[in-house]
């Protein structure tokens, strides 16, 4: 699993080649015996600009910034306009229809459930 | 044994002790330059040296400042203005949940401070903060002295 989950496609969609820049976030992944954990720092995103998919096992993330209007001449710019763009191949075996994302404090949680077969089972062993 | 105890105090373990303090206070501030830069952990995907990213407007009486600092609350943000000089300070924390493993940690955990000097006073009174969606937006108002002030010239 840790394998599958480390490796990621380092592709960008098409359409945003001429227009938007794409910035990749940095993640972080986690996982426990009941899920995988994916967070990833997308400041300026508003819930409606984001937009999950997990096809295949497949998970793509695509966050549209909301970049306010600049107030007036710029002194100094560290950050500029752009969108989150990241996918990675998520292990077999997640429940795509209960993935669940949050957003906090600019920072994107999303919850991939595994399904049963792919949760840890405890095997009784009993006495003959 | 008189030359154990000399040896003890002139040269013997005082100089390696010193020599090891002075290796932990390497270690140490190597440790400290790579925890508060974010080290190597943030490489290829954003630089954590001048974290966090600030973008400065100059409307002409104010100023505005936005910083992207995700995964920053309220109360690990501290903002400071002491005469002209402006400080944006606090600690990001990104502990690995309880009872999760790490696969990877690209979002570094960090305190970071960053100062500005601004080319008026301001008035704290003036100052706006705001802090949504991981952005922080400062308006910065000039202090009445540091405004342009009208002369009347007396005759006589």
């Amino acid at each position: 699993m840790s394998q599958e989950i480390v490796r990621q496609d380092e592709k960008k969609p098409e359409s945003y080649r001429d227009r938007v820049p794409v910035l990749s976030p940095p993640v972080d992944i986690f996982e426990n015996e009941q899920e995988i954990l994916l967070l990833a720092d997308v400041p300026g995103v508003k819930e409606d600009g984001l937009s999950i998919t997990l096809e295949k096992n497949e998970l793509t993330l695509h966050a549209k910034r909301e970049m306010e209007e600049e107030p007036g001449s710029v002194l100094a710019r560290d950050f500029h306009e752009g969108d989150y763009y990241r996918s990675f191949m998520v292990p077999q075996g997640i429940d795509g229809e209960k993935v669940e994302a949050e957003l906090k404090d600019g920072v994107l949680h999303v919850h991939l459930p595994k399904s049963d077969g792919l949760r840890p089972r405890k095997i009784q062993v009993k006495a003959g | 044994m008189p030359f154990l105890t000399r040896w003890n105090n002139d040269f013997g373990w005082g100089d390696i002790d010193r020599t090891l303090l002075a290796l932990d206070e390497l270690r140490r501030r190597m440790g400290r330059a790579f925890d508060e830069t974010g080290g190597e952990r943030g490489s290829g995907i954003a630089g954590f040296a001048n974290w966090p990213p600030i973008n400065l407007y100059d409307t002409g009486s104010e100023l505005f400042l936005r910083a992207e600092v995700p995964g920053v609350s309220e109360k690990d943000l501290d903002l400071q203005v002491n005469q002209d000089v402006l400080t944006i300070s606090g600690q990001r924390q990104t502990e690995v949940p309880e009872g999760y493993s790490a696969h990877r940690r690209e979002r570094g955990a960090m305190r970071f401070s960053r100062s500005f000097t601004l080319p008026f006073k301001v008035d704290p009174e003036l100052c706006e903060a705001n802090l949504k969606h991981g952005v922080l937006s400062l308006k910065i108002g000039k202090a009445p002295d540091a405004r342009p002030r009208q002369i009347t010239v007396k005759s006589g």
